[in-house]
């Protein structure tokens, strides 16, 4: 998932980002409301957040206040608050303003990454928790691919790339809505890169799983039963 | 040894009541005696008056000449009953009512009223002689007699006296009571407050008198509300700047442990590490301020001390964190005898000092000086400076003029409660060349007159 991390605290902004980059998502970290505002409510429906992750208390204001001002743009990106404030009142208040999810420090990266993995799966509709696409049947809890009951072994970037076009089977995306998830805001990548991942994603699954939309993009096989 | 405390209640009752008892006894008193000296008077009236009608009748009847005249005195029950002696020329008694003594009533010469005991009983008498010395009349009464009378009337006249100060004993035990009832509800309005409810007693409705305790009271409870708030502010913020560090570490921690990386994983370590030591000042911050808190400093006997080696100690401790940073740490202090804690001043002098070293570009200065208010004490940098709104702020505890999270926002608030501890103040004033911070403290009681 492209994820935006809203965390003032230096020290506990740089490790909730690198263990969200260990579940393999990709993480742009903000550290005022101010650019939270800008990288999630100012760039409106362009923002390819699929999830935000907010801490309330920050030096230039609330974060309940900034999740409001989302909602009433009818922002409708899940949010998960994670914040230092444990009391029942502070909670309703979290999750009546708008979050989908709502942790108290401390925060345990796993529990974190399956209430994500939750908050996706409730976003796309799914009751289960593996996707399941023709042969292949993709588990984000561990992060494994099966092929037949094969197992498929896929670095982070094809997993990411696999999950990706996995959410919608049948819709097509762009090489940038690609890049946009997979890299964030990490800057310059080969332009290639894309093309070279799809390569070895064709020859590890059975090259008629993706499928190429000249001039468009790439999306999964659609199936009957998928 | 405790003394048993004495009521105000109590004390008024007995002293007004006591009052009153005394009153009405001095009163009595005086009722007795001018019911005595009055009725005196009245029963001499009616001897002389007796002794008028005696002779009227015996002279008209002619004495002597008629021996046989009898009079009955008449039954009544006011009539005093008085006695009778009627004397001829040499002195033997001719005729005497009926309950005289046989022995004369008075002496030989005797004129007027006079006193005697005739036949072993004391009686008040008034002799009349006619003028012509032929007879004389005396009229007694027994004093015996005279005295229960007035007995009987002066204690019906002071009947009414006791229930009158029974009545006012019940009256001063009710408006005591009544008139002390604001003192009993205003301790038991005290008494029956919750814990936590420290809002001030309402004064207005208390009696003029009152009303100082009232106002007392409702100081001492707004500052224990100061303190109490103080004292949830400070442990709310710290439960928060607590937990976030905290938190940092248990992810820091589960990022190492998740990590397959060896370079991934050692910064995590090492961040680890670096928050524990953030953690540790912390702590170390909040204990201080916690100590610094609970106590309160005598200015008048703190010791005198020498500000230009406390300053000196201050700087040498911080010259190696300045160099590092390629700063020139400079300190301009006087010679200066000054009244202050060594134990707290040093700390608020090494917090400015250390914010401003890591907030200046190229210089930090620490200057001293004596001026009409106090002491001054000024630290500068020349660093970016802070906005009016986080000045505003900025000794409040926790606040954090930005993300960086060198500190928890103690510092300047551990360096105004020093401050506060000596009597003193802490403003922001200007940096030096025109930019960056500078932080005056000022101290004015600390000078030491030679």
């Amino acid at each position: 998932m492209r994820l935006l991390l809203v965390e003032d605290d230096n020290m506990l902004g740089k490790a909730l980002r690198t263990g969200l980059q260990q579940d393999g998502h990709v993480v742009d970290w903000v550290q005022s409301a101010d650019q939270a505002d800008t990288a999630w409510i100012a760039a409106g429906r362009a923002a390819a957040y699929d999830a935000i992750v907010l801490d309330l208390g920050l030096p230039d204001g609330s974060g309940i206040d900034l999740l409001k001002r989302a909602r009433r743009r009818r922002i409708a990106t899940p949010v998960l608050i994670a914040t230092a404030r444990d009391r029942v009142a502070d909670r309703i208040a979290g999750l009546d303003a708008g979050a989908d999810d709502y942790m108290i420090k401390p925060i345990d990266l796993d529990e974190l990454a399956a209430r994500l993995r939750a908050i996706e799966r409730r976003v796309l509709g799914r009751a289960e928790s593996a996707i399941v696409i023709g042969e292949i049947a993709i588990d984000p809890a561990t992060r494994s691919v099966v092929r037949a009951t094969q197992p498929v072994d896929l670095t982070a970037r094809e997993l990411a790339i696999l999950l990706a076009l996995a959410k919608r089977p049948g819709v097509t995306l762009s090489r940038d809505q690609l890049i946009e998830a997979l890299y964030g805001w990490e800057g310059s990548i080969e332009s290639n890169a894309i093309d070279v991942h799809i390569h070895h994603l064709r020859r590890k699954l059975g090259a008629d799983v993706i499928e190429t939309q000249r001039g468009l993009g790439w999306r999964l096989a659609a199936t009957d039963d998928g | 040894m405790k003394r048993k405390a004495w009521s105000l209640r109590n004390r008024l009752i007995v002293l007004l009541g006591g009052l009153a008892f005394i009153a009405w006894g001095a009163s009595s008193l005086w009722l007795y005696r001018t019911a005595e000296k009055q009725a005196g008077e009245l029963f001499d009236a009616a001897l002389v008056e007796a002794a008028n009608a005696v002779f009227a009748a015996v002279a008209h009847e002619g004495l002597g000449k008629d021996d046989d005249f009898e009079f009955e005195p008449e039954e009544h029950a006011h009539v005093e009953r008085l006695v009778y002696q009627l004397l001829d020329r040499r002195g033997s008694i001719v005729y005497f009512s009926p309950g005289a003594p046989r022995e004369a009533l008075a002496a030989a010469e005797a004129r007027g009223f006079s006193e005697r005991v005739a036949d072993g009983t004391a009686y008040r008498v008034y002799t009349l002689r006619a003028s012509n010395k032929r007879a004389a009349i005396h009229v007694g009464q027994r004093l015996s007699d005279r005295a229960a009378l007035v007995r009987t009337m002066v204690l019906q006249l002071l009947l009414p006296g006791v229930v009158v100060v029974l009545l006012l004993a019940v009256g001063v035990w009710f408006i005591v009571r009544r008139v002390t009832l604001p003192v009993i509800s205003f301790s038991q309005a005290i008494d029956a407050r919750a814990p936590a409810d420290s809002g001030p007693v309402v004064v207005d409705s208390l009696p003029r008198e009152l009303q100082p305790v009232g106002r007392a009271v409702n100081g001492l409870l707004e500052r224990v509300e100061i303190a109490l708030v103080r004292e949830r502010t400070l442990t709310a913020d710290a439960a928060h700047e607590l937990r976030t560090p905290l938190a940092a570490l248990r992810a820091q921690a589960q990022v190492a442990l998740r990590s397959r990386e060896d370079t991934e994983r050692s910064e995590a370590l090492q961040a680890l590490i670096g928050g524990v030591d953030r953690a540790t000042r912390l702590v170390e911050t909040v204990l201080t301020l916690a100590r610094l808190d609970a106590r309160s400093i005598d200015r008048t006997t703190l010791p005198v001390v020498s500000l230009r080696s406390m300053a000196g100690e201050v700087v040498a401790g911080l010259s190696a964190a300045a160099r590092a940073r390629g700063l020139q740490l400079e300190m301009d202090v006087p010679e200066l005898a000054v009244r202050a804690d060594s134990d707290s001043l040093p700390v608020a002098l090494r917090n400015l000092c250390d914010n401003a070293i890591r907030h200046a570009t190229s210089r930090v200065q620490l200057e001293a000086r004596v001026a009409a208010r106090g002491i001054v004490i000024t630290v500068r940098d020349d660093g970016p400076g802070m906005t009016a709104e986080q000045q505003s702020r900025a000794f409040d505890r926790f606040y954090r003029g930005t993300s960086d999270s060198a500190g928890a926002g103690l510092g300047l608030a551990l360096v105004k409660r020093v401050t506060d501890l000596h009597g003193g103040s802490v403003r922001f004033s200007v940096g030096l060349s025109g930019r960056g911070l500078g932080v005056e403290i000022v101290l004015p009681d600390a000078a030491v007159n030679p």
